[in-house]
Protein backbone atom coordinates (compact mmCIF):
# COMPACT_ATOMS: atom_id res chain seq x y z
CA UNK A 1 0.00 0.00 0.00
CA UNK A 2 1.24 3.18 -1.24
CA UNK A 3 0.24 6.76 -1.98
CA UNK A 4 1.90 7.80 -5.09
CA UNK A 5 3.81 10.89 -5.72
CA UNK A 6 1.42 14.10 -6.43
CA UNK A 7 -2.42 12.61 -5.64
CA UNK A 8 -1.43 14.27 -2.41
CA UNK A 9 -2.79 18.27 -1.22
CA UNK A 10 -0.27 19.93 -0.02
CA UNK A 11 -1.84 20.43 3.68
CA UNK A 12 -2.02 16.39 3.77
CA UNK A 13 1.85 16.57 2.73
CA UNK A 14 3.35 18.60 4.84
CA UNK A 15 0.95 17.63 7.61
CA UNK A 16 1.80 13.84 7.27
CA UNK A 17 5.34 14.60 6.97
CA UNK A 18 5.44 16.43 10.34
CA UNK A 19 3.08 13.55 12.22
CA UNK A 20 5.61 10.78 10.65
CA UNK A 21 8.58 12.93 11.84
CA UNK A 22 7.38 13.29 15.28
CA UNK A 23 6.56 9.60 15.02
CA UNK A 24 9.79 8.25 14.02
CA UNK A 25 11.46 10.93 17.14
CA UNK A 26 9.15 8.71 19.52
CA UNK A 27 10.25 5.74 18.15
CA UNK A 28 14.17 6.52 18.29
CA UNK A 29 14.02 7.84 21.96
CA UNK A 30 12.24 4.21 22.33
CA UNK A 31 15.14 2.41 20.50
CA UNK A 32 17.48 0.44 23.08
CA UNK A 33 20.40 -1.78 22.54
CA UNK A 34 18.19 -4.66 23.03
CA UNK A 35 15.20 -3.62 21.03
CA UNK A 36 17.43 -2.80 18.31
CA UNK A 37 18.18 -6.03 16.74
CA UNK A 38 14.33 -6.97 16.29
CA UNK A 39 13.72 -3.64 14.93
CA UNK A 40 16.24 -4.00 11.90
CA UNK A 41 15.25 -7.65 11.75
CA UNK A 42 11.84 -6.41 11.01
CA UNK A 43 12.81 -3.73 9.06
CA UNK A 44 14.65 -6.11 6.60
CA UNK A 45 11.11 -8.42 6.98
CA UNK A 46 9.68 -5.58 6.20
CA UNK A 47 11.65 -4.08 3.03
CA UNK A 48 11.62 -7.67 1.51
CA UNK A 49 8.23 -8.27 1.93
CA UNK A 50 7.16 -5.42 0.25
CA UNK A 51 8.26 -5.81 -2.55
CA UNK A 52 7.18 -9.46 -3.25
CA UNK A 53 4.13 -9.79 -5.46
CA UNK A 54 1.69 -12.08 -5.62
CA UNK A 55 -0.07 -11.70 -8.81
CA UNK A 56 -4.06 -12.18 -8.17
CA UNK A 57 -6.35 -11.60 -10.46
CA UNK A 58 -5.95 -8.45 -12.56
CA UNK A 59 -3.29 -6.68 -9.62
CA UNK A 60 -1.57 -7.72 -7.35
CA UNK A 61 -0.49 -7.91 -3.98
CA UNK A 62 2.12 -8.06 -1.38
CA UNK A 63 2.17 -8.36 2.57
CA UNK A 64 2.81 -5.51 4.19
CA UNK A 65 2.67 -6.72 7.85
CA UNK A 66 2.64 -3.32 9.51
CA UNK A 67 0.08 -4.36 12.36
CA UNK A 68 2.51 -7.62 13.05
CA UNK A 69 5.47 -5.28 13.32
CA UNK A 70 3.42 -2.76 15.71
CA UNK A 71 2.15 -5.45 17.97
CA UNK A 72 5.93 -7.11 18.28
CA UNK A 73 7.88 -3.38 18.27
CA UNK A 74 5.37 -0.05 19.28
CA UNK A 75 6.30 2.75 18.70
CA UNK A 76 9.46 1.33 16.80
CA UNK A 77 7.32 0.73 13.58
CA UNK A 78 7.98 4.73 12.57
CA UNK A 79 11.71 4.65 11.92
CA UNK A 80 11.38 0.74 11.46
CA UNK A 81 9.40 1.34 8.46
CA UNK A 82 10.78 4.89 7.13
CA UNK A 83 13.61 2.70 6.79
CA UNK A 84 12.21 0.53 4.66
CA UNK A 85 10.56 2.67 2.89
CA UNK A 86 13.49 4.59 1.76
CA UNK A 87 15.18 1.29 0.67
CA UNK A 88 12.11 0.10 -1.13
CA UNK A 89 12.17 4.01 -2.63
CA UNK A 90 15.69 3.81 -3.48
CA UNK A 91 15.95 0.29 -4.82
CA UNK A 92 12.38 -0.35 -6.82
CA UNK A 93 11.23 2.96 -6.90
CA UNK A 94 8.14 2.09 -4.96
CA UNK A 95 5.95 5.19 -3.50
CA UNK A 96 8.45 8.19 -4.01
CA UNK A 97 10.85 10.29 -1.76
CA UNK A 98 8.30 12.98 -2.19
CA UNK A 99 5.26 10.54 -0.25
CA UNK A 100 7.73 9.01 1.93
CA UNK A 101 6.42 11.01 5.23
CA UNK A 102 2.61 10.13 3.83
CA UNK A 103 3.40 6.65 3.42
CA UNK A 104 5.51 6.32 6.80
CA UNK A 105 2.36 7.68 8.63
CA UNK A 106 0.12 5.36 7.07
CA UNK A 107 1.86 2.59 8.00
CA UNK A 108 2.97 3.13 10.76
CA UNK A 109 0.37 4.86 13.05
CA UNK A 110 -2.12 1.93 12.54
CA UNK A 111 1.00 -0.42 13.68
CA UNK A 112 1.38 1.67 16.87
CA UNK A 113 -2.44 1.54 17.18
CA UNK A 114 -2.30 -2.41 16.83
CA UNK A 115 0.34 -1.91 19.70
CA UNK A 116 -1.59 -0.29 22.20
CA UNK A 117 -4.93 -2.33 21.46
CA UNK A 118 -3.75 -5.88 21.89
CA UNK A 119 0.04 -5.71 23.97
CA UNK A 120 -2.49 -5.78 26.61
CA UNK A 121 -3.66 -9.06 26.31
CA UNK A 122 -0.85 -10.79 24.29
CA UNK A 123 0.90 -12.45 27.89
CA UNK A 124 -2.15 -14.18 28.96
CA UNK A 125 -2.32 -15.62 25.47
CA UNK A 126 0.50 -16.91 25.96
CA UNK A 127 -0.55 -20.11 26.53
CA UNK A 128 -3.30 -20.62 23.91
CA UNK A 129 -1.99 -21.15 20.70
CA UNK A 130 -5.77 -20.06 19.32
CA UNK A 131 -5.60 -16.93 21.22
CA UNK A 132 -2.04 -15.59 19.53
CA UNK A 133 -3.75 -16.71 15.91
CA UNK A 134 -6.57 -14.24 17.03
CA UNK A 135 -4.18 -11.82 17.75
CA UNK A 136 -1.99 -12.14 15.03
CA UNK A 137 -5.23 -11.53 12.48
CA UNK A 138 -6.58 -8.39 14.75
CA UNK A 139 -2.97 -7.24 14.38
CA UNK A 140 -3.65 -7.57 10.53
CA UNK A 141 -6.83 -6.01 10.53
CA UNK A 142 -5.72 -3.03 12.76
CA UNK A 143 -2.96 -2.46 10.48
CA UNK A 144 -5.06 -2.98 6.67
CA UNK A 145 -7.82 -1.53 8.40
CA UNK A 146 -6.32 1.07 9.90
CA UNK A 147 -3.64 2.33 6.86
CA UNK A 148 -7.16 2.18 3.86
CA UNK A 149 -8.40 4.42 6.35
CA UNK A 150 -5.56 6.99 6.76
CA UNK A 151 -5.02 6.61 2.98
CA UNK A 152 -8.31 7.24 2.41
CA UNK A 153 -8.93 10.44 4.56
CA UNK A 154 -5.64 11.51 3.03
CA UNK A 155 -7.03 11.71 -0.86
CA UNK A 156 -10.39 12.73 0.88
CA UNK A 157 -8.58 15.48 2.52
CA UNK A 158 -7.00 16.89 -1.07
CA UNK A 159 -10.72 17.18 -2.02
CA UNK A 160 -10.40 16.29 -5.41
CA UNK A 161 -13.69 14.75 -7.13
CA UNK A 162 -11.85 12.66 -9.08
CA UNK A 163 -10.20 10.49 -6.31
CA UNK A 164 -13.35 9.19 -5.22
CA UNK A 165 -13.58 6.41 -7.38
CA UNK A 166 -10.10 5.96 -6.25
CA UNK A 167 -10.97 5.59 -2.91
CA UNK A 168 -13.45 2.52 -3.34
CA UNK A 169 -10.71 1.14 -5.59
CA UNK A 170 -8.49 1.36 -3.13
CA UNK A 171 -10.59 0.22 -0.47
CA UNK A 172 -11.67 -2.86 -2.23
CA UNK A 173 -8.38 -3.61 -3.34
CA UNK A 174 -7.10 -4.05 0.41
CA UNK A 175 -9.15 -7.41 1.10
CA UNK A 176 -7.09 -9.89 -0.23
CA UNK A 177 -4.13 -7.38 1.17
CA UNK A 178 -5.76 -8.13 4.35
CA UNK A 179 -6.82 -11.86 3.92
CA UNK A 180 -2.65 -12.65 3.56
CA UNK A 181 -1.31 -10.30 5.96
CA UNK A 182 -4.13 -11.98 8.80
CA UNK A 183 -3.10 -15.08 7.79
CA UNK A 184 0.70 -14.70 7.69
CA UNK A 185 0.30 -12.35 11.03
CA UNK A 186 -1.62 -15.25 12.70
CA UNK A 187 1.05 -17.76 11.78
CA UNK A 188 3.89 -15.72 12.97
CA UNK A 189 2.33 -14.70 16.22
CA UNK A 190 1.17 -18.16 16.92
CA UNK A 191 4.83 -19.43 16.01
CA UNK A 192 6.29 -16.48 18.27
CA UNK A 193 4.51 -17.50 21.07
CA UNK A 194 5.13 -21.32 20.84
CA UNK A 195 8.93 -21.21 20.65
CA UNK A 196 9.94 -17.41 21.75
CA UNK A 197 7.35 -16.26 23.80
CA UNK A 198 10.68 -13.96 25.49
CA UNK A 199 9.78 -11.66 22.65
CA UNK A 200 6.36 -10.86 23.96
CA UNK A 201 7.30 -9.73 27.38
CA UNK A 202 9.08 -6.75 28.23
CA UNK B 1 43.00 4.55 29.26
CA UNK B 2 44.82 6.38 26.19
CA UNK B 3 44.37 2.57 24.50
CA UNK B 4 40.61 2.36 24.55
CA UNK B 5 39.97 6.32 23.54
CA UNK B 6 42.81 5.12 20.47
CA UNK B 7 40.43 1.65 19.71
CA UNK B 8 36.95 3.89 19.29
CA UNK B 9 38.60 5.64 16.96
CA UNK B 10 39.99 3.11 15.25
CA UNK B 11 36.14 2.13 15.41
CA UNK B 12 35.23 5.15 14.20
CA UNK B 13 37.19 5.04 10.60
CA UNK B 14 35.88 1.53 10.21
CA UNK B 15 32.69 2.09 10.47
CA UNK B 16 32.24 5.84 8.79
CA UNK B 17 34.30 5.26 5.76
CA UNK B 18 31.95 2.81 4.37
CA UNK B 19 29.17 4.76 5.42
CA UNK B 20 30.41 7.87 3.70
CA UNK B 21 31.19 5.96 0.49
CA UNK B 22 27.38 4.76 0.89
CA UNK B 23 26.01 8.11 1.52
CA UNK B 24 28.44 9.21 -1.60
CA UNK B 25 26.18 6.71 -3.84
CA UNK B 26 22.85 7.40 -2.56
CA UNK B 27 22.23 10.18 -5.23
CA UNK B 28 23.25 8.15 -7.74
CA UNK B 29 21.09 5.03 -6.83
CA UNK B 30 17.91 7.20 -6.64
CA UNK B 31 18.24 8.56 -10.32
CA UNK B 32 18.70 4.49 -11.04
CA UNK B 33 14.68 4.88 -12.98
CA UNK B 34 15.33 8.01 -14.57
CA UNK B 35 15.20 8.09 -18.49
CA UNK B 36 17.42 10.07 -20.56
CA UNK B 37 15.87 10.80 -24.00
CA UNK B 38 18.46 13.32 -26.19
CA UNK B 39 17.38 14.22 -29.60
CA UNK B 40 19.33 15.61 -32.53
CA UNK B 41 16.99 17.38 -34.85
CA UNK B 42 17.43 17.86 -38.35
CA UNK B 43 15.91 19.16 -41.32
CA UNK B 44 15.12 15.56 -42.73
CA UNK B 45 15.60 13.23 -39.25
CA UNK B 46 14.87 13.79 -35.98
CA UNK B 47 17.21 11.14 -34.32
CA UNK B 48 17.89 10.07 -30.61
CA UNK B 49 18.93 7.86 -27.56
CA UNK B 50 17.00 6.70 -25.13
CA UNK B 51 19.35 5.60 -21.90
CA UNK B 52 18.36 4.77 -18.12
CA UNK B 53 20.34 7.31 -15.65
CA UNK B 54 23.29 4.60 -15.18
CA UNK B 55 23.59 5.19 -19.20
CA UNK B 56 22.80 1.83 -20.30
CA UNK B 57 19.91 1.84 -22.94
CA UNK B 58 16.48 1.44 -23.58
CA UNK B 59 16.13 -2.01 -25.72
CA UNK B 60 12.92 -2.27 -27.81
CA UNK B 61 10.87 0.61 -25.90
CA UNK B 62 8.36 2.22 -27.29
CA UNK B 63 9.10 5.71 -29.11
CA UNK B 64 6.08 8.20 -29.66
CA UNK B 65 6.54 11.57 -31.82
CA UNK B 66 3.62 13.50 -30.56
CA UNK B 67 2.71 17.20 -31.99
CA UNK B 68 2.06 19.09 -28.82
CA UNK B 69 -1.28 20.65 -28.14
CA UNK B 70 -1.93 22.21 -24.84
CA UNK B 71 -5.96 22.90 -26.00
CA UNK B 72 -6.71 19.68 -27.59
CA UNK B 73 -4.04 17.29 -26.28
CA UNK B 74 -1.10 15.79 -28.13
CA UNK B 75 -1.53 14.23 -31.34
CA UNK B 76 0.87 11.22 -32.28
CA UNK B 77 2.25 11.55 -35.28
CA UNK B 78 4.65 8.37 -35.26
CA UNK B 79 5.39 5.65 -33.27
CA UNK B 80 8.91 3.45 -33.15
CA UNK B 81 10.97 1.25 -31.03
CA UNK B 82 14.27 1.60 -30.18
CA UNK B 83 17.24 -0.89 -30.96
CA UNK B 84 19.77 -2.71 -29.10
CA UNK B 85 21.30 0.64 -28.61
CA UNK B 86 18.57 2.65 -27.38
CA UNK B 87 18.36 4.40 -30.41
CA UNK B 88 15.16 5.82 -32.76
CA UNK B 89 14.93 8.03 -35.73
CA UNK B 90 11.94 9.70 -37.09
CA UNK B 91 11.91 11.88 -40.79
CA UNK B 92 11.06 15.15 -39.41
CA UNK B 93 7.64 16.08 -40.19
CA UNK B 94 6.36 19.32 -41.93
CA UNK B 95 5.00 22.28 -40.72
CA UNK B 96 5.13 21.32 -36.87
CA UNK B 97 6.10 24.06 -34.85
CA UNK B 98 6.42 22.08 -30.77
CA UNK B 99 6.81 17.98 -30.78
CA UNK B 100 7.32 15.72 -27.94
CA UNK B 101 9.17 12.76 -27.99
CA UNK B 102 8.34 9.97 -25.36
CA UNK B 103 10.54 6.55 -24.72
CA UNK B 104 8.88 3.79 -22.50
CA UNK B 105 10.26 0.62 -21.85
CA UNK B 106 6.55 -0.65 -20.97
CA UNK B 107 8.16 -1.36 -17.33
CA UNK B 108 7.02 1.68 -15.74
CA UNK B 109 10.18 4.02 -16.84
CA UNK B 110 9.49 6.91 -19.02
CA UNK B 111 11.07 9.38 -20.69
CA UNK B 112 10.59 12.60 -22.38
CA UNK B 113 11.79 15.08 -24.46
CA UNK B 114 10.21 18.23 -26.39
CA UNK B 115 11.93 19.20 -29.69
CA UNK B 116 11.26 22.91 -30.71
CA UNK B 117 11.35 24.30 -34.47
CA UNK B 118 13.42 27.08 -35.81
CA UNK B 119 10.72 29.63 -35.19
CA UNK B 120 10.36 29.04 -31.51
CA UNK B 121 13.97 28.79 -30.84
CA UNK B 122 17.00 29.43 -32.62
CA UNK B 123 18.95 26.66 -33.71
CA UNK B 124 16.05 23.94 -33.77
CA UNK B 125 17.59 22.21 -31.01
CA UNK B 126 15.95 20.17 -28.10
CA UNK B 127 15.23 20.95 -24.91
CA UNK B 128 15.12 17.18 -22.97
CA UNK B 129 12.80 17.92 -19.98
CA UNK B 130 12.66 15.75 -17.09
CA UNK B 131 9.32 13.59 -17.17
CA UNK B 132 6.84 13.54 -14.29
CA UNK B 133 7.76 10.33 -12.25
CA UNK B 134 5.23 7.71 -13.48
CA UNK B 135 2.80 6.07 -11.02
CA UNK B 136 5.05 3.95 -8.85
CA UNK B 137 1.96 1.79 -7.75
CA UNK B 138 1.62 0.61 -11.31
CA UNK B 139 5.45 -0.51 -11.49
CA UNK B 140 5.74 -4.32 -11.38
CA UNK B 141 9.15 -5.79 -10.95
CA UNK B 142 8.05 -8.59 -10.25
CA UNK B 143 9.37 -10.25 -13.28
CA UNK B 144 12.93 -7.83 -13.12
CA UNK B 145 15.51 -10.65 -12.92
CA UNK B 146 17.44 -7.52 -11.36
CA UNK B 147 15.75 -8.20 -7.96
CA UNK B 148 17.67 -10.46 -6.35
CA UNK B 149 20.61 -7.69 -6.25
CA UNK B 150 18.14 -4.86 -4.75
CA UNK B 151 17.13 -7.24 -2.36
CA UNK B 152 20.78 -8.10 -1.26
CA UNK B 153 21.79 -4.49 -1.61
CA UNK B 154 18.71 -3.49 0.91
CA UNK B 155 19.43 -6.10 3.22
CA UNK B 156 22.95 -4.79 3.09
CA UNK B 157 22.21 -1.26 3.64
CA UNK B 158 19.87 -2.58 6.71
CA UNK B 159 22.62 -4.36 7.91
CA UNK B 160 24.98 -1.27 7.51
CA UNK B 161 22.47 1.17 9.52
CA UNK B 162 21.96 -1.91 12.23
CA UNK B 163 26.07 -2.01 12.44
CA UNK B 164 25.76 1.50 12.95
CA UNK B 165 23.51 1.98 15.15
CA UNK B 166 24.71 -0.72 17.68
CA UNK B 167 28.13 1.02 17.11
CA UNK B 168 26.98 4.39 18.21
CA UNK B 169 24.71 2.63 21.15
CA UNK B 170 27.53 0.82 22.40
CA UNK B 171 30.13 3.70 22.56
CA UNK B 172 27.16 5.63 24.21
CA UNK B 173 27.15 3.42 26.86
CA UNK B 174 30.37 2.71 27.26
CA UNK B 175 31.23 6.43 27.55
CA UNK B 176 28.06 6.18 30.37
CA UNK B 177 29.35 3.67 32.27
CA UNK B 178 32.95 5.33 32.39
CA UNK B 179 31.61 8.50 33.94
Amino acid sequence: MHLAAGVLGLPTFVGSAILATAGIAIGLRKLTPRSLPSAALFAAVFFIVGTIHIPIGIGSVHLILNGLIGLLLGWLAFPVIFVALVLQALLFSFGGFAVLGANTLLLAAPAVMAHFALRPFVENSLGSQRKLLWLGLFAATIGIGGAALIAVTMLWSTGQQALLNLMVLFGVAQIPVWIIDAAVSALVVATLGRNLPQVFVK
Amino acid sequence: MGTRIQSNRDNFNIVSRPLIILLALLPQLALAHGVHVTISAGEEAIAGQATYADGSPLVDASIKLSRSNSSTGDRLLAQSRTNDEGRFAFPTPRDQVELTITADDGLGHRGTAIVMSAEQLPGALATPRAAPAPAPRLIDHSHDTSNWARWVSGLGYLLGLFGAVSWWMSRRGASRSRD
